[in-house]
């Protein structure tokens, strides 16, 4: 069995930077690590990350663990899903934190079921539970008429997406230690069925 | 090529908020005098597509819907639309089924079924509004899965999706069987015709329970869930009107952007 410990954030890199929802997970993560007293990490896969990562570490990450490989974007799906799950089996954290994006919208789901665990989707509000020390994962159903509060019911890792702009982004503190730690992950690309054909490259301005 | 159709019937989300009535207690949404649910309008749209398949494609389209004895009526509003079958998974053995639960029913009756190209559902449901049951299914069927497509088409005797993203779409090639979850981008559902409406009334929607689908007891019903339902509330809302002046228009329009970008909205 094993001790799950920790958040661990799927972080996004787009064009060379973090993106502003990793560094609104950073900030809710932190959070809830400074509650748990638990280490918050962070999972990038790109290409030629290494000054990304520490940039991590200075918005609230204890440790980043980075994989060299095509971003979100450029890959098909169920291959990076297979990438993130072989992570977190080996990472073994108690929350896996993602952003409602493109990416955690269609991740998130696939790595709850991968993993035989729960998801809750578009929380717009994360907190540890005084007494029972359970995540308390806060979102709005019925159109934003109602708002439920999920709790696992003891399932581990637990997957949550939060939604963007709902949170502050963290703060960089120049102070702040961690580690960088590269991890290789193999996948059997023989059992991957299905592949991106092409994407548009529309640039979003502003 | 054969279709299976997911469709759930859902308390109308197009009430208005005044409607809206919960039962804090019993952590429930009570539903509104007078208003009948509806087909959740992703899941029409998932029909919608699989009939544009159809068209060009040929082949069967079954629906399937787990809820209670009335969502017969989605099932034949489907067959109306312009699918060929369907079954209503029905028993007291689902009750209180998470999207795990659900996900779990739905695979085995898309089992039962059996000789499928395709299944489609709708990204999520407009009333829990999680976006899980679709990707769970493909993960238990061991499918291809894409979300939130637009369109799809076949070539290569592969489906070639398009996937809605924010900054335009993705296209993946994807073998058969696949799974797909379809998002509103793919359209206005077309209104079923009369032919189709008195065709489908005529109709048996047959009840599947949990001996049908050789369900496993500790996999479905409230007994099985993953998560519980700690509280359900209506939020506290509050009112600010900010008026933003400008001598012109567009000088009006420029302190708008700014005020919204100020305030993290846009």
């Amino acid at each position: 069995m094993a001790d799950y410990q920790g958040v661990l954030i799927c972080g996004e890199v787009v064009e060379g930077r973090i993106t502003s929802i990793t560094t609104e997970l950073l900030d809710t993560g932190r959070r809830l690590c400074d509650d748990l007293n638990q280490p918050l990490s962070v999972l990038l896969i790109g290409q030629n990350i290494s000054e990304i990562a520490k940039e991590a570490i200075l918005l609230g990450a204890d440790k980043v663990y980075t994989v060299d490989g095509a971003p979100f974007a450029e890959s098909y799906p169920e291959r990076y899903a297979a990438i993130i799950t072989k992570a977190c089996q080996q990472i073994a954290p108690s929350v896996i934190l993602l952003g409602q994006t493109d990416m955690g919208r269609d991740l998130a789901p696939r790595l709850a079921a991968k993993l035989g665990t729960t998801a809750c989707m578009d929380c717009v509000e994360l907190a540890i539970d005084s007494e029972t020390r359970a995540l308390l994962q806060t979102k709005p159903v019925y159109g934003g008429n109602a708002m439920a509060v999920w709790v696992s019911e003891g399932y581990q890792p637990q997957v949550v997406t939060m939604r963007p702009r709902v949170v502050a982004p963290a703060e960089p503190d120049a102070s702040r230690k961690g580690e960088v730690v590269p991890i290789t992950i193999d996948v059997d690309d023989s059992a991957i069925k299905g592949k991106l054909v092409r994407r548009s490259r529309k640039r979003l301005r502003g | 090529m054969n279709i299976i159709v997911c469709v759930k019937q859902i308390l109308d989300p197009e009430i208005p908020p005044a409607k809206f009535k919960l039962d804090s207690e019993s952590k429930r949404v009570v539903p509104p005098e007078g208003i009948p649910p509806v087909i959740n309008p992703y899941d029409e749209q998932a029909v919608e597509l699989a009939i544009r398949l159809k068209e060009k494609y040929e082949g069967k389209i079954t629906v399937l819907s787990l809820g209670s004895d009335a969502a017969a009526s989605i099932v034949k509003h489907a067959l109306a639309m312009g699918a060929d079958d369907g079954a209503v998974l029905t028993d007291k053995a689902f009750d209180g089924s998470d999207s795990f639960a659900i996900a779990y029913i739905l695979t085995k009756a898309i089992q039962k079924v059996g000789d499928y190209d395709l299944v489609l559902c709708g990204r999520q449901a407009a009333d829990w509004d999680e976006g899980v049951v679709g990707s769970i299914i493909a993960e238990s069927l061991g499918s291809p899965l894409v979300t939130l497509a637009k369109e799809i088409d076949v070539a290569d005797g592969e489906l070639k999706v398009k996937r809605v993203t924010l900054a335009g779409y993705q296209v993946f090639a994807v073998p058969m069987p696949a799974l797909v979850t379809v998002s509103n981008e793919v359209g206005q559902p077309r209104l079923p015709s009369g032919w189709g409406i008195i065709s489908a009334a005529k109709k048996e929607i047959p009840r599947w329970g949990a001996g049908d689908i050789d369900a496993d007891p500790s996999q479905v019903g409230a007994g099985a869930s993953r998560r519980k339902l700690a509280k359900l509330f209506i939020p506290a809302r509050e009112r600010k009107c900010e008026i933003v002046e400008g001598e012109e228009t567009a000088e009006a329009a420029v302190k708008l952007a700014t005020r919204l970008r100020e305030s993290g909205v846009i």
